[in-house]
């Protein structure tokens, strides 16, 4: 075991209608998904849509109203959460404050391999076999320190630790027990910008040595994409699509998805708006979008900024919106150019930032966007009669 | 000027508070003869000092009497902790049947003054046969509602994921409550302890109800046994030798401790 | 019947055996027999006397009608009266004070707490010796100025106005510290603002910061107080036996001599009733203003 890394026989987790309710609010409702041995499966949702929910029932410490539970194709239902098998890497980190980081990480074997003889001080000098146990912990609690790098950090209380080496001791904690299952809940929120970079790489890289199946929290869609293999975006309580980071950009199921992916801003235009203003016919024939004809479309029409252009005129067989130019917002490499469509609604275009200085305020030009690009949803209630403006998604 | 008047008082004051206690040492240091000479401070003598102590320590149990006092606190102490800490637990984070009834009783248990249970107390301990009993005196008070209190306002603001993940770990619940929770309310346990401790210490009235033979005495029932029986009148240096030595550990240990001690008191008091 | 439902059981199970010790001896030795004194107080039961019969609100009535019960119940009041106050409003003062010497303050902390730890009966033989009719300290002060020495503790016009100095004493050491603990949490840019506002010492400066910033404090201070002031029993047990001629007997002396010593249980019960109901009353006065102060301030 000594300077190995853990190996552990990743498990399989399938959840079916799993309903959760804090009163009369549902946490979950009807969650399912399946997660294949090995897989590191994000699950990504905005503030309060039941994340931490899902994980803490998957882990038994929440009390679920329906639906199965099966981790390794065995049932967990009925079983308590220190017997589940998996292991838990809270948002807080949830170290125990008075204990040193060794004994934080050895805590789950000390309670699982000592009898309460055992974990006694002194006592358990006397039986070899006690002695034996303490020292295979021991061995194990180096060995893990080492992998995660903070063997120099073992004597030192949570107190007196930075938050990302907190965050590697909760680490250490799940990972000594060799889980089949690793849940972990925003395990990178605490982090500053570029230490969390760096971390996220390093745990997708442990993740895949161990080959640990894992379930992992985030509600940054960027950080998702980075290190998943699939991911589940919640809202509300329920999952909306599961599929990899590439699909789930490319072919968003739903408004709500995409304006989650499409952050800081998406363009929503009506699609009557649209037909209304956007002059003539393609190249190729009839306007279409995401394969459908706008001719006879209902619902709205949404594209991202960087799938947008703005043109001094209309060229003949490039449709385009004809706009205003309102204001320029610079964000490094790139600007945010917003404009205001013929009915007052604005959007914005991803420009290059030197060409901020070609689009002053009151500028009259063309906005341009990728047909293929774009994708039609059903209008969002109680929204569809009101005009279309480009959002910002907190 | 409203300075100066300020600082009179406040050493007035000062001195007023600290003159039983000058007054009980000088005496005791005294010989008995001095005592009377009618100067303000009776001088001090070593061989005088010695006598008194010495009588205070011999012809008075004082010391059975101190030992008593100290088995007393002590596994009041021990029991009083180990009956609320789990009970504050539970108040604090377990979600059982009864609760707030619970927590309603112990609030209401903290108005309860001891001298209002303690009529049927000593007549269910006399019934029994156990006056005169270490069990007396330390039995009533095994339940104390402001250890309760104390640890579950503690417990309560204890981050509940540290707990969840001690369930995950394989602690069980009485686990949690020893290896977790207990070493980190330290401070809620010194606060209590520093109460418990002056007030078993202390008392006079439950051990007047309960004791009457002189080996079950505690220090200041002790005290005022000497003082009125007779043996003081002629030598009050040995009574004020004994009330240093009931008065000391307690007065010094609050010396030691003070910042946690009044940091205690505070915490009681809020209770 | 689910897995997390099943753990959810095993909590509430771990709860109740957790709780269970605690309220099983909380109704044991408290509640129960806290109601065995309502009980009692209904009936002619002495201690030692076989059976009892119901006789109503009799002894409620002879506790009335009894004159040293009466007399009792008015020294304490008198005692609370003077007590109360005079240890209230000195102890707010000197925590001002305190406040402001600086370094000096932990070193009259200390001394005006000692009086809260040491052994009160050791003390008030102390006060016993210091207030000696014949060679006490004071008595030797009064002498040397010219002054007649006095007995403090058995002149019946004194004795209770001793006990009361004692009591204060004791008292202002306690109250102190709950003072200075208040006024350490008045946040200093409320001075500064007052200063602003040309209160910048002195009473002004009391008045306008201080002392309305110290009410929920003062609230708690002056019910704490009335509750210890009206549980005197040490300094009478030791140093009077509630003499000369009943002037210091006060409601718990009373109490413990009807129960314990005259061994009229019935008597003694329906006192401990009355000092129940002063004592709860007291609390729940606090809780309620308490209550009112957070919700309209
Ligand atoms: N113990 C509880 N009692 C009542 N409601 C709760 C409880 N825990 C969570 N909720 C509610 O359930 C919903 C989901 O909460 P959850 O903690 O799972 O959100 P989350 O997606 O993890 O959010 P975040 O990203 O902020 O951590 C929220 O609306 C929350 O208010
Ligand atoms: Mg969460």
């Amino acid at each position: 075991m000594q300077g190995t890394d853990h190996t552990m026989e990743s498990q399989t987790l399938e959840i079916a209608d799993l309903t959760c309710r804090f009163g009369a609010h549902r946490a979950l409702d009807a969650v399912s998904l399946s997660v294949g041995a090995g897989e590191f499966v994000s699950i990504l949702g905005p503030s309060g849509c039941g994340k931490s929910t899902l994980l803490r029932s998957i882990a038994g410490l929440e009390a679920v109203e329906g639906g199965t539970i099966r981790i390794g194709g065995q049932s967990v239902d009925g079983l308590r959460p220190r017997d589940r098998g998996v292991a838990f890497v809270f948002q807080s980190y949830a170290l125990y404050p008075h204990m040193s980081c060794a004994e934080n990480i050895a805590a789950p074997l000390r309670m699982s391999e000592l009898g309460p003889l055992g974990r006694l001080p002194l006592l358990w000098r006397l039986s070899g076999r006690m002695r034996r146990t303490r020292e295979s912990i021991a061995d194990r609690v180096g060995a893990t320190a080492r992998q995660l790098q903070i063997e120099p950090l073992l004597g030192r209380r949570p107190a007196a630790l930075s938050g990302g080496q907190r965050q590697r001791v909760a680490l250490g904690r799940a990972l000594i027990r060799e889980p089949a299952l690793f849940l972990l809940d925003e395990p990178l929120a605490n982090l500053d910008a570029a230490l969390r970079n760096r971390t996220r790489t390093d745990l997708r890289a442990l993740q895949r040595r161990i080959g640990a199946t894992t379930l992992f929290v985030t509600h940054d869609q960027t950080e998702a994409m980075a290190i998943s293999d699939r991911i589940a975006v919640m809202f509300d309580g329920r999952i909306h699509q599961v599929g990899t980071p590439d699909e789930i950009y490319r072919d968003p199921e739903t408004l709500a998805i995409a304006r989650f992916f499409s952050q800081p801003h998406l363009n929503v235009v009506p699609a009557a708006t649209l037909r209304r203003h956007i002059g003539g016919a393609t190249a190729a024939g009839d306007i279409r979008i995401g394969g459908a004809a706008l001719e006879g479309m209902a619902g709205v029409v949404a594209f991202r900024p960087e799938d947008a252009s703005i043109r001094t005129a209309r060229r003949p067989g490039l449709p385009g919106l004809p706009c205003t130019v309102d204001h320029a917002e610079h964000a490094g490499h790139d600007a945010n150019l917003f404009v205001r469509l013929a009915d007052g609604e604005t959007a914005v275009v991803r420009i290059r930032s030197h060409e901020i200085a070609d689009w002053p305020q009151g500028a009259e030009g063309v906005l341009h966007f990728d047909l293929d690009a774009a994708r039609r949803f059903d209008a969002p209630q109680g929204e569809a009669e009101t005009p279309s403006r480009a959002r910002e998604v907190a | 000027m409203a300075r100066a008047l300020g600082w009179t008082l406040l050493c007035l004051a000062a001195a007023v508070t600290l003159l039983p206690f000058v007054y009980m040492l000088a005496v005791s240091f005294a010989a008995q003869g001095t005592i009377y000479s009618g100067a303000l401070l009776p001088a001090p003598s070593l061989a005088a000092a010695r006598e008194n102590y010495a009588f205070a320590l011999t012809e008075v149990p004082l010391a059975r009497f101190m030992l008593n006092g100290a088995l007393v606190c002590g596994v009041l102490l021990v029991l009083q902790v180990t009956i609320a800490a789990p009970a504050g637990y539970a108040l604090a984070k377990l979600p059982f049947r009864g609760r707030p009834v619970l927590f309603g009783a112990v609030i209401v248990a903290l108005m309860i003054p001891m001298q209002v249970p303690a009529i049927p107390l000593y007549v269910a301990i006399a019934w029994m046969g156990l006056l005169d009993t270490y069990t007396a005196l330390i039995a009533p008070f095994v339940i104390s509602a402001l250890a309760i209190f104390l640890f579950r306002q503690f417990f309560v603001n204890y981050p509940s994921e540290v707990i969840d993940a001690a369930r995950l770990d394989g602690f069980s619940e009485l686990g949690i409550v020893w290896r977790l929770m207990v070493p980190a309310a330290w401070p809620a346990v010194a606060a209590f302890a520093t109460i418990s401790i002056i007030n078993h210490w202390n008392d006079l009235y439950w051990p007047l109800v309960v004791v009457t033979r002189t080996e079950m005495m505690t220090p200041p029932m002790g005290l005022a046994a000497f003082r009125s029986s007779g043996e003081s009148a002629g030598n009050v240096g040995a009574l004020m030798a004994g009330g240093v030595m009931i008065t000391a550990p307690l007065v010094l240990a609050f010396l030691f401790f003070q910042r946690a001690l009044v940091r205690g008191f505070g915490m009681g008091a809020r209770a | 019947m689910t897995g997390s439902t099943a753990d959810l059981r095993a909590r509430r199970r771990a709860g109740l055996l957790l709780a269970a010790p605690a309220a099983l001896l909380l109704a044991l030795l408290l509640f129960l027999p806290s109601s065995g004194v309502l009980v009692l107080s209904l009936t002619d039961y002495r201690f030692g006397m076989p059976g009892a019969s119901w006789i109503g609100l009799e002894n409620y009535a002879r506790m009335l009608a009894d004159d040293r019960i009466r007399q009792s119940l008015g020294n304490t009041a008198l005692y609370a009266a003077i007590v109360a106050p005079v240890s209230i409003l000195l102890a707010l003062w000197l925590a001002v004070l305190i406040e402001a010497t600086g370094r000096l303050g932990g070193f009259f902390r200390t001394v005006f707490f000692l009086p809260v730890t040491a052994t009160l009966v050791a003390m008030a033989t102390a006060w016993e010796v210091v207030l000696h009719p014949s060679f006490g300290m004071v008595n030797v002060a009064l002498a040397a100025s010219g002054l007649e020495k006095e007995r403090f503790l058995s002149d019946p016009s004194l004795a209770l106005y001793t006990l009361a100095f004692i009591g204060v004493w004791k008292m202002v050491g306690y109250n102190v510290l709950l003072f200075v603990a208040g006024l350490s949490t008045i946040p200093k840019d409320l001075y500064e603002a007052a200063a602003i506002d040309g209160a910048d010492r002195g009473w002004s400066r009391f008045a306008m910061v201080t002392w309305p910033m110290l009410a929920p404090v003062t609230l708690f201070v002056t019910v704490i107080t009335l509750i210890r002031t009206v549980s005197e029993f040490e300094t009478i047990a030791v140093l009077t036996n509630g003499g000369p001629n009943g002037a210091t007997e006060m409601v718990l002396y009373t109490l413990y001599q009807e129960a314990f010593r005259y061994f009229d249980i019935g008597l003694a019960s329906a006192l401990a009733v009355c000092f129940l109901g002063i004592v709860a009353g007291a609390s729940i006065l606090n809780i309620v203003l308490f209550d009112r102060r957070s919700r309209h301030g």
